[in-house]
């Protein structure tokens, strides 16, 4: 049985300060989080099903001072098994090493690094999690991904971060020059349609995330047909340099790569019925390395191509947030549905 | 809002006697016409059940079969009377109507080619001008023109015919198992939708799809990893380009006696055998349809009841705990390949 539909929202869009930095961009993140309203100004305080509680960390060292943390935990709908996610980063090296979802990561500053945790604690600080200890987390208990990347801002200078949250998942994207260069898109946003717990946890989801690989290049114009070297979403392996999309075993502290079991026509066309309508497709994700079913993405849906950040309206009621490559060019889109 | 579900039911399947046009075309009336299906109920009792009939009178070749056409039960909700006909001979027809527009899909002795019709009369002669009127074999209505399914050049030795409430399902099998023909033809496109402009006044889209006339090989073993663009050996998407013959799908523009083509938009990575959840359900995704030439030109709508799954072989069934759940459609009997679950 399917699960709870989610209602997605989208936070107002928010500039990334000078000067341009990993902080900035963390900061950027935390001022998106901390709205008060949703972008189509409804009060957000009052959306206490939707709404994400985001908090930051600016005392951790390197960078004391500056925030080098924001983590954020769901409404208490989407809190079952307590999951919290984590975007961190510094101008300086961390003085060890980071325990990343893939060991061969390396530490670069304009690289945002991302982590989710379910069961998790209090929060602790973002370098707790190293790669010594194979347990270790930036929560005081629980179980944790590790970090993974979600892309690489460059040097350019950083434009504008677009948040969408909804009771069980959040989603992040940061644009460079009109292009993607970081996302990610985290939480239960996986629905098995099953709860046999050998499929889902105790609580009928699973936990998971995808992100960027590290590349200035930005997102792919064909996300929902590439393959994980090229920079999509929802595609995920072991390689270091390649895209990220896993998720906890169910009852397990330890992660699966999953990835996209449906490749969509590299140029979609007029994506559209005759009379207009804009087509929902569910998306649906394996088990990368054994090929089992992993399920279905959580009112998150391919349609026409679009612009990141786009509002799809049918004259009177939003139905959805656009998620592309671009804010400024079409191009493979998903829907966020509200 | 999406429409009524179809049940798909699976008829024995059939071996046929002479490889011929006019021997398979036999083997299809007969299996069509049998009165139980594989599950055991009476075909006479079910929903699923359609009439066939046969020309075997036609002038073009008199004494043997040249067509056999099929329509639904008139109990069930196929409003705009549809009749599919297959057709094949070993004299010239006349000019007779094609489905692929601009040639590349056109009658020769060894093709078995098949058309639909919505708003359909009585059978009246397949072998009428297709230049001049509608060129429908039936006393009225609209009709796609024919488009191929199969080659003769390839032995088919079985016929297997699967059945729901609006539309049917046909396959020819060689002696190794491989389909070398195919066929879906009804309104087995959901436009989830009622807009006149996305659907006909019923809220179907009728359509038809066939492999086309591979002479070498049948049902690419990957097929579902094609789709639009793609150079599989494909059934359920319209090919724009590449050798000759190849497979055309096309459904009725609604209201409209002109047809459209279509295809599947996405690629699946070939589902094997582990191609179910880590507790063994097996998966059942829908398979979404667009309009398609040499680019994607608009959203048609579902395939209904037609779901991908796990590999499996042709004409298997998906039986669990004294229930058939659907039967597997996939490029061969032999081995587990890529295979959509016709539900039952």
């Amino acid at each position: 049985m399917a699960l709870a539909p989610l209602t997605w929202r989208m936070l107002p869009p928010i500039t990334v300060t000078t000067p341009n930095s990993i902080h900035t961009l963390l900061n950027a993140i935390y001022t998106a989080g901390t709205s008060l309203v949703y972008a189509d100004s409804e009060d957000r305080t009052a959306s206490v099903n939707t709404k994400w509680t985001w908090y930051l960390d600016n005392t951790a060292t390197p960078n004391t001072g500056s925030t080098t943390a924001v983590y954020a935990e769901p409404p208490a709908v989407g809190s079952a098994m307590g999951q919290k996610i984590i975007v961190c980063g510094s101008v300086a090296v961390p003085a060890s090493t980071l325990r990343y979802q893939k060991e061969a990561t390396t530490y670069v500053a304009s690289r945002p690094l991302v982590g989710i945790a379910k069961s998790a604690g209090t929060y602790t600080h973002w370098t707790d999690a190293v790669s010594s200890s194979a347990t270790s987390t930036p929560f005081t208990s629980g179980e944790f991904s590790g970090y993974a990347t979600t892309g690489d801002l460059g040097t350019a200078a950083y434009a504008t971060v677009y948040m969408y949250e909804c009771q069980e998942a959040v989603a992040v994207f940061a644009v460079v020059a009109g292009v993607v260069r970081m996302a990610f898109v985290a939480g239960a946003f996986i629905d098995c349609f099953s709860t046999n717990t050998l499929n889902v946890e105790t609580d009928g989801r699973i936990y998971g995330l995808t992100s960027l690989k590290n590349t200035t290049s930005g997102m792919d114009v064909s996300f929902l047909s590439t393959a994980a070297t090229v920079n999509p979403l929802f595609m995920g392996n072991a390689t270091a340099l390649n895209t990220n999309c896993f998720f906890f075993a169910p009852g397990l502290a330890t992660t699966k790569n999953g990835a996209r079991l449906t490749t969509f026509a590299s140029s979609l066309g007029t994506f559209t019925a005759p009379n207009g309508n804009i087509p929902l497709v569910p998306i649906q994700l394996n088990y990368q390395a054994s090929g089992n079913y992993a399920g279905q993405l959580r009112e998150i849906f391919a349609t026409r191509p679009g612009i990141l950040g786009n509002t799809v309206n049918d004259g009177t009621t939003d139905k959805g947030y656009l998620a592309g490559y671009s804010s400024t060019t079409s191009g493979h889109a998903i829907l966020f549905k509200k | 809002m999406a429409l009524t579900p179809l049940t798909w039911k699976m008829l024995p399947p059939m071996t046929v006697t002479t490889s011929t046009v006019h021997g398979i075309l036999d083997t299809i009336y007969n299996c069509g016409r049998q009165t139980t299906y594989v599950d055991g109920t009476l075909k006479s009792s079910s929903s699923t059940s359609w009439t066939w009939n046969r020309d075997n009178t036609n002038s073009i070749n008199t004494g043997s079969t040249t067509a056999v056409y099929a329509r639904p039960t008139t109990s069930n909700p196929s409003l705009l009377s549809q009749s599919t006909i297959l057709i094949g001979s070993t004299s010239a027809p006349v000019a007779i109507k094609y489905a692929k527009t601009g040639g590349g899909d056109v009658w020769v002795t060894s093709k078995i080619m098949a058309g639909l019709g919505k708003g359909s009369g009585s059978y009246l002669n397949w072998n009428v001008l297709g230049s001049s009127g509608t060129g429908t074999p039936f006393t009225s209505g609209e009709f796609t023109g024919y488009l191929s399914i199969a080659s003769t050049s390839v032995s088919i030795t079985t016929i297997m015919i699967f059945e729901s409430q609006e539309a049917l399902a046909i396959f020819g099998l060689d002696n190794s198992g491989s389909v070398r023909a195919g066929l879906f033809s009804g309104a087995f496109i959901d436009p989830l939708s009622s807009d006149l402009a996305n659907a006909e006044s019923d809220g179907r889209l009728y359509g038809i799809s066939g492999l086309g006339a591979y002479t070498t090989t049948g049902i690419n073993t990957g097929w579902l990893s094609g789709g639009v663009g793609a150079t599989y050996q494909d059934i359920l998407t319209y090919y724009s380009s590449g050798g000759s013959p190849l497979p055309t799908a096309c459904v009725f523009n609604p209201g409209a006696g002109s047809v459209r083509y279509f295809g599947r938009p996405i690629a699946y990575t070939s589902p094997s055998s582990s191609f179910v959840t880590p507790a063994g359900d097996i998966p059942r995704i829908p398979i979404q349809i667009v309009y398609f030439t040499t680019v994607i030109t608009g959203f048609s709508g579902q395939l209904r009841e037609m779901y991908l799954t796990r590999s499996g072989a042709m004409g298997s069934s998906l039986y669990e705990l004294g229930t058939t759940h659907g039967y597997f459609i996939s490029s061969t009997t032999s081995s587990f390949n890529d295979s959509i679950l016709l539900k039952a």
